[in-house]
């Protein structure tokens, strides 16, 4: 899976790289319109992440230009404007998705891999890790081919984590995931935590591994491999 | 004071003083005239009598007024004027007299001849000249009022229209007033002035709005790089505790700053009237979304929610604002509930109404939509939401009130309060 980035600010652009490479994927980066067209005219990608504000011309410009030369690739726009000019058009000249600056890279690794999922396999794709398999079409979960009976926040939780695997994962990132933006509420972090201990609950009565350990003071990872099975209490 | 009963004050206490002048002046003058003319009548007569005699006729005396003496021997012609008091029987009283007398010699004898007469006393026409004063000021003072009755209305009309659009004008509302025009120089000039002012003052505000914008946008990327560094700093395995301790911190601030922006954003976009699109909305609908993204908080507390809601009800908005608005109340009706508590929604096609229970307020009710109004104690919350609540309800033309009695605390919106094509214009 190839990814192309187009950025100007490169501490972010070299954020974005070695977050999107942290989950598996292969990046290539743009820091100005000129570099983004040549790279898009030059090599086969399959999402394009696009900054809206760029040196040299309009991130939508070159939306446009993606759209025609390949309609089927995937598009994700980052906007530091955060408008919903600019969201809507992006969004109806073909963008597949929209994020708005500043943003977690766990959320940015949770968009791509969305778009990619769309994009790649016409929306059929089952993500697995071992027992555990995501369908993120019929958005079900199954632990050894039985399926867990999931609230959609635990469903969202999951995906969430499986997709940053190996990766901390801050409360911030998990909430806003789940609840989106001006949910600035104090006990946010309560209600995460009970969300994630119905999730571990479930995913144990059903046989699967408990891959999920805190973190001291920062948050969770969600682990591919674990050694021991003992699960951690609350932070 | 009025303007006009100013100038009318002053106006009329200088018409009194020269009126006053005047008066003293008519006395004054009055009074030396009446002698002189009496004098002068007087010694007309003496004349008149002097011929008399000359024609050898006899005069008689009438006394006071009149007195005919001859004198033994000759005596120099002479005249004495003087003021004289004696009685007088017919008048039976005493009285002022004014006495000329003269000494004449006609045919070679010599004769003093004595007119009298009463003199006007000034106090007998003092009164008639302060009474004719009176009246002439009491004149003035009527000619006065009814001509500022008259013209008040005409040339201070434009003025207090122009008031009126003064005291309605709002930044918010990024219009200029309209003032009318007079046919007074000195209110055009006004005129002049304030739509001078009125036109720099929008400028001003409309440079400072797309500043605030601008420099929230300019601040989202350093906050995107520094939330980014963190994130990365925070993926090493071999943290010390403290080490994640201050990632952990730096972390949060970086949240609520970033919270901060955007909600300091949103309000400034609301203000900037970037969200014109009014399309029917189904409100219920939207509400049980939200109660939906908020279920786990509801759970968390155990609070019981509950619904009176018209789900037919139709709302004309725009979807993101009023999404945020039900996102807003909701939120701080689950927030600042107490365990246990309740949150009641009753929605008509007129009003919307959330009741919620709590902890007895300790501010000031009134200063709950102002921005970062919130409890101190309070953490998480940026303390815009209201805010933004508020504006939002501006934009549409909708009402909202917060009110609070002991342990319950209500929001009601109200819709379809005026026209809201008039403010998204």
């Amino acid at each position: 899976m190839k990814i192309l980035i187009v950025e100007d600010e490169p501490e972010l652009l070299g954020a974005m790289q070695r977050s999107l490479e942290g989950i598996g994927l292969v990046c290539s980066t743009a820091s100005t319109f000129k570099e983004g067209e040549d790279k898009l005219a030059g090599y086969d990608y399959d999402v394009v992440v696009l900054d809206v504000t760029l040196p040299g011309g309009s991130g939508i410009a070159l939306l446009e230009q993606v759209k025609k030369d390949a309609p089927d690739r995937g598009v994700l726009i980052v906007s530091a404007k955060g408008s919903i000019d600019d969201k809507l058009r992006g969004l109806d000249l073909g963008a597949d998705d929209y994020i708005t600056k500043p943003f977690h890279m766990a959320e940015l690794n949770a968009r791509v891999q969305a778009v990619l999922r769309r994009r790649s396999f016409g929306g059929r794709s089952v993500v697995q890790l071992d027992e555990l398999a995501i369908d993120t079409q019929a958005r079900t979960v199954k632990v050894h081919e039985q399926v867990l009976n999931l609230t959609r926040k635990e469903y969202d939780l999951l995906l969430f984590m499986l997709v940053n695997k190996d990766r901390l994962l801050t409360r911030d990132a998990m909430a806003e995931h789940i609840w989106g933006d001006h949910m600035d509420l104090a006990d946010n972090t309560d209600v995460l935590y009970s969300h994630i201990k119905n999730l571990r609950a479930k995913i144990r009565a059903a046989g699967g591994v408990d891959r999920l350990r805190t973190v001291y003071g920062l948050g969770y990872t969600f682990h591919s491999v674990v050694q021991d099975h003992t699960p951690d209490g609350k932070p | 004071m009025k303007l006009l009963r100013r100038t009318s004050r002053d106006h009329l206490r200088y018409t009194a003083l020269v009126l006053a002048g005047a008066g003293v002046l008519l006395f004054v003058v009055l009074t030396r005239i009446i002698a002189d003319e009496t004098t002068e009548k007087m010694l007309v007569n003496i004349a008149r009598i002097e011929e008399r005699l000359a024609q050898s006729e006899m005069v008689s005396s009438l006394p006071p007024v009149m007195e005919v003496e001859v004198l033994d021997g000759l005596h120099q012609p002479s005249v004495v004027v003087k003021d004289t008091v004696l009685f007088d029987p017919i008048e039976d009283d005493e009285e002022l007299f004014r006495e000329v007398s003269a000494v004449r010699v006609v045919e070679g004898r010599s004769y003093r001849i004595t007119l009298r007469q009463v003199v006007l006393e000034p106090h007998d026409y003092l009164g008639s000249i302060g009474l004719a004063l009176a009246i002439a000021f009491a004149l003035l003072l009527l000619a006065l009022v009814v001509i500022q009755r008259r013209t008040a209305r005409r040339i201070w009309d434009p003025f207090y229209r122009d008031l009126e659009a003064m005291k309605r004008f709002s930044l918010k509302e990024q219009q200029t007033i309209a003032l009318s025009a007079s046919d007074v120089d000195e209110f055009n000039d006004l005129n002049r002035v304030v739509s001078g002012l009125v036109e720099k003052v929008l400028a001003d505000h409309r440079m400072l709005k797309e500043f605030s914008e601008n420099a929230a946008h300019e601040m989202r990327t350093p906050v995107a790089v520094i939330q980014a560094r963190l994130d990365d700093a925070a993926q090493d395995p071999g943290l010390s505790k403290e080490q994640a301790n201050a990632i952990g911190a730096a972390q949060a601030a970086v949240q609520r700053l970033s919270q901060l922006n955007s909600a300091l954003l949103l309000l400034t976009r609301i203000d900037n009237l970037q969200f014109a699109e009014r399309v029917p909305i189904n409100a219920a609908e939207v509400i049980d979304e939200v109660l939906e993204q908020l279920q786990g908080h509801i759970a968390e507390r155990g609070i019981q929610a509950t619904l009176h809601m018209d789900r037919s009800v139709v709302i004309e908005g725009e979807p993101t604002l009023f999404r945020i608005l039900m996102l807003n109340l909701l939120k701080n009706a689950v927030g600042h509930n107490t365990a246990k508590g309740a949150v009641v929604v009753s929605l008509t096609d007129t009003t919307l109404h959330m009741r919620n229970t709590g902890l007895p307020l300790s501010g000031d009710p009134q200063r709950m939509f102002d921005r970062f109004a919130r409890a101190s104690e309070e953490k998480g919350s940026v303390g815009l939401g209201l805010s933004i609540a508020q504006r939002i309800c501006a934009v549409h033309g909708w009402s909202i009130e917060y009110t609070t009695k002991e342990n319950e605390h209500s929001v009601v919106v109200r819709f379809h309060l005026q026209d809201p094509s008039s403010i998204t214009a």
